[in-house]
């Protein structure tokens, strides 16, 4: 697991149901969920860590704070990376 | 002039020589073709639109009968778009479909100033309804019944939205029907003029429906976006209008985008700022009378924070 | 005079294109966009502030183009990023070439080109390794006849083109410039030694003499003589701007015999400065004149040139059509291959589903 991530080059668009995504490098175009959208936005605002991103969700949208989220918001930025609209910090 | 200005001799050899060139909208397109069935289009759905002899052309489209051993007894049409044939050779006569095709084709491949989206578009009061056309969606009976109603005719085919003014642009070109909605059309609104049926094309039967007048006329006025509808013709089914969030119709558009990628940022700031100024819906229907009246009481947008 | 006068006029003097009528800038754009050269012509007139001049119908064309060209490049440069992050961990040289190395160096002649490939160069050693990681990143082969990787492995310059699987973008990974069945053997650690390093990593463009020789390589040896005037413009560009550096003609001259290209650098200094008026100096034009082929071919070159650089279809100098096209066809693979080898390409060319043996007795 990298230290932190940051968000690429992008461009968004909120709506209630969900968050546009244009990718400014890569021209690519996604709809995230809105929790999606969200952890996309605290990257944009500044890098973080996955444990810095879940305990800053838990405290926006009143989830729990738990082992459980740690892992999903984990698999969620996995997967950001593969979408290319986040990267790792290098060290 | 017009082309109705020009006695229908003259248009054929006109169309014969040196080409007329026509304009729909922000395009001018120079056509050439000695086809007797083109002559005869440009007669009847064109009358209303200008034309030259001369000057700068967008596009230089020129159809033929080639001579070859088909012309005995299965005479074809191919057709060229700036000197490359992007279509195979076609029974002659469907002709003036191939120049209804060639038309479309020539705005598509070339054209990266407008985002391009597939659907037709109406305007009435100021505001336009967009029809985006999945197959099967039964949009151009939709549009040609709403045109048949007073609705301003923009495109059945080709919507262009302005990525600098987010206007949408007009061509005002003729309707395409296909099949069963032909003989829909010709029930439901007989005041409006039809063409000859084509048959066995790639798509069925076609025949096309003049654009009134009035939406020829104002070919250069663009309209501001109001609504984006997503028609679906379903065959029994009584109407149905279901909202749709942004984000979904955001989704649902994107298979009918045909530049969008190439348009880059300005392509996403286009397209978001659309989806943000129109209500959208999805919209079931099968009784042509019922769409109509849904239609007429559509208000305006409930527009979200923008400034067009 | 070589090419149509207003395509001349455009390329060469884009300030005079006011004064074009109508008609004249209807068979301007129409020629361009047969030539490739549209959103050149945009960059042009963009760059000299020239735009506003042109009426507004014809500039919505070259808008159009230029709208195309921006968006290849950001494809291009995407690739870039991606194609580093899947070598990096190699620590191997690698060169970018002709498209995406103008790119990476900001070079003008990067704008207004429409191609995504990616070319890159590596030492023949780390063919294995390279293509092991890209594999693993994503690429796939594309050619998968047996016959065709074999010929592209033994006897051509390069793997098989590799296309990602998602992005769908070509990446040609080559191990020398030119085909190892050709005449000419530009030595490719020359090339890995003079190039120039990116901020310190391993990947890297070539040095300015080589980045022109490589370009008139490809243009008038290895590549197809379709593409010329477009292979030209490029030449041209990279000329003018890389030109006015001290030192680079000497420096040009002395590099094409080095890397043993003088040939395709001759023929890049006649045809730049005769077609687009390149402003080659005229000491420079007069030695590399050794190294211009004899009499005969000389003058052919010169009328299959004069073919490939114009539209064909402007009416202009349309004589000798068909027979120069063949002409270029059996050129270009006499030129790749020797003459026992090109009689059992071609055989197999046209007999395709044969299954290839191995064994060339």
């Amino acid at each position: 697991m990298p230290e932190a991530w940051r968000a690429a080059n992008l461009l968004t668009k909120s709506w209630p149901d969900g968050v546009v995504v244009y990718n400014l490098d890569s021209g690519s175009t996604h709809l995230l969920n809105p929790i999606a959208g969200q952890v996309l936005k605290l990257l944009i605002d500044a890098p973080a860590d996955s444990k810095t991103i879940a305990c800053l969700l838990a405290g926006q949208i009143d989830l729990a704070s738990d082992a459980e989220l740690d892992y999903n918001i984990a698999s969620l930025l996995k997967h950001l990376d593969s979408l290319g609209l986040i990267e790792p910090v290098p060290a | 002039m017009k082309v109705s200005q020009i006695e229908a001799g003259e248009l054929r050899r006109a169309l014969s020589k040196s080409g007329l060139r026509i304009r729909t909208g922000p395009f001018v397109s120079h056509v050439q073709s000695p086809i007797q069935d083109i002559a005869d289009g440009v007669q009847l759905f064109y009358k209303d639109f200008d034309c030259q002899s001369e000057g700068f052309a967008d596009f230089h489209l020129k159809l033929v009968r080639p001579r070859n051993l088909h012309r005995v007894w299965r005479p074809q049409v191919t057709c060229s778009l700036n000197d490359e044939s992007p279509f195979s050779p076609l029974p002659s006569d469907q002709a003036f479909a191939v120049l209804e095709s060639l038309l479309n084709w020539s705005i598509y491949t070339t054209t990266y100033n407008y985002l391009i989206i597939h659907g037709a578009t109406v305007e009435r009061n100021g505001f336009a309804a967009i029809l985006p056309a999945p197959p099967g969606s039964g949009k151009s009976t939709l549009c040609a019944a709403l045109v048949s109603r007073g609705w301003r005719l923009l495109t059945d085919e080709l919507t262009l939205v302005s990525p600098a003014s987010g206007l949408i642009s007009a061509l005002a070109r003729p309707i395409s029907l296909k099949n069963n909605s032909i003989d829909v059309l010709q029930d439901y609104a007989p005041h409006e003029v039809f063409g000859p049926r084509i048959y066995n094309t790639i798509k069925g039967t076609i025949a096309h429906m003049r654009p009134p007048t009035d939406s020829v006329t104002r070919m250069h006025e663009a309209a501001v976006p109001g609504w984006l509808i997503f028609p679906k013709y379903q065959v029994g089914a009584s109407t149905s209008v279901t909202p749709l969030p942004k984000g979904q119709a955001f989704m649902s558009l994107s298979s009918g985008l045909v530049n969008y990628p190439v348009l880059g940022v300005q392509g996403f700031e286009a397209l978001t700022r659309l989806i943000d100024g129109t209500d959208c819906f999805n919209f079931t229907y099968s009784s042509l009378d019922e769409a109509m009246a849904w239609f007429a009481e559509l208000q305006p947008p409930s527009r979200q924070a923008l400034a067009l | 005079m070589i090419l149509d006068p207003i395509i001349e006029r455009a390329l060469t003097q884009p300030q005079t294109l006011a004064e074009l009528s109508e008609l004249q800038w209807d068979r301007l754009i129409q020629s361009l966009r047969r030539l490739g050269l549209l959103a050149r012509l945009q960059v042009l007139l963009a760059e000299g502030g020239l735009l506003d001049a042109i009426p507004a119908q014809p500039r919505l064309h070259l808008e159009s183009a230029r709208i195309v060209a921006d968006n290849e490049q950001r494809i291009m440069r995407w690739e870039v990023t991606r194609i580093q992050r899947a070598l990096e961990e190699l620590s191997k040289p690698v060169i970018f070439l002709k498209g995406a190395a103008y790119l990476i160096a900001g070079l003008t002649v990067a704008k207004g080109r429409i191609s995504t490939d990616v070319d890159i160069l590596v030492d023949k050693a780390d063919i294995a390794v390279v293509e092991a990681a890209l594999l693993k990143h994503g690429w796939e082969h594309t050619k998968v006849d047996e016959y065709d990787q074999f010929y592209y492995r033994v006897w051509s310059h390069e793997l098989p083109p590799l296309r990602h699987r998602e992005r769908r973008t070509t990446i040609d990974v080559h191990h020398t410039i030119l085909p190892l069945t050709g005449r000419c053997h530009p030595d490719p650690k020359k090339l890995l030694a003079g190039a120039i390093a990116l901020e310190g990593s391993d990947f890297k463009i070539l040095a300015p003499a080589d980045m022109v020789l490589h370009s008139a390589a490809h243009a008038f040896q290895d590549g197809d003589l379709v593409r010329g005037l477009r292979d030209l413009v490029d030449l041209d560009d990279l000329l003018r701007h890389l030109g006015v550096e001290a030192g680079f003609w000497d420096r040009l001259l002395q590099r094409g015999q080095e890397l043993e290209l003088t040939r395709p650098l001759y023929y890049a200094l006649r045809y730049t400065s005769m077609v687009l008026h390149t402003p080659v100096p005229e000491a420079v034009l007069e030695q590399a004149k050794n190294f211009a082929p004899p009499g005969l071919a000389g003058r052919m070159m010169d009328r299959l040139v004069i073919h490939a650089v114009n539209d064909r279809l402007s009416g202009w100098r349309r004589s000798i059509q068909t027979f120069s096209s063949w002409v270029l066809y059996m050129r270009q693979h006499w030129l790749r291959m020797p003459p026992f080898l090109l009689a059992r390409h071609l055989m197999h060319q046209m007999c395709r589903p044969h299954k290839f043996r191995t064994d060339l007795g």
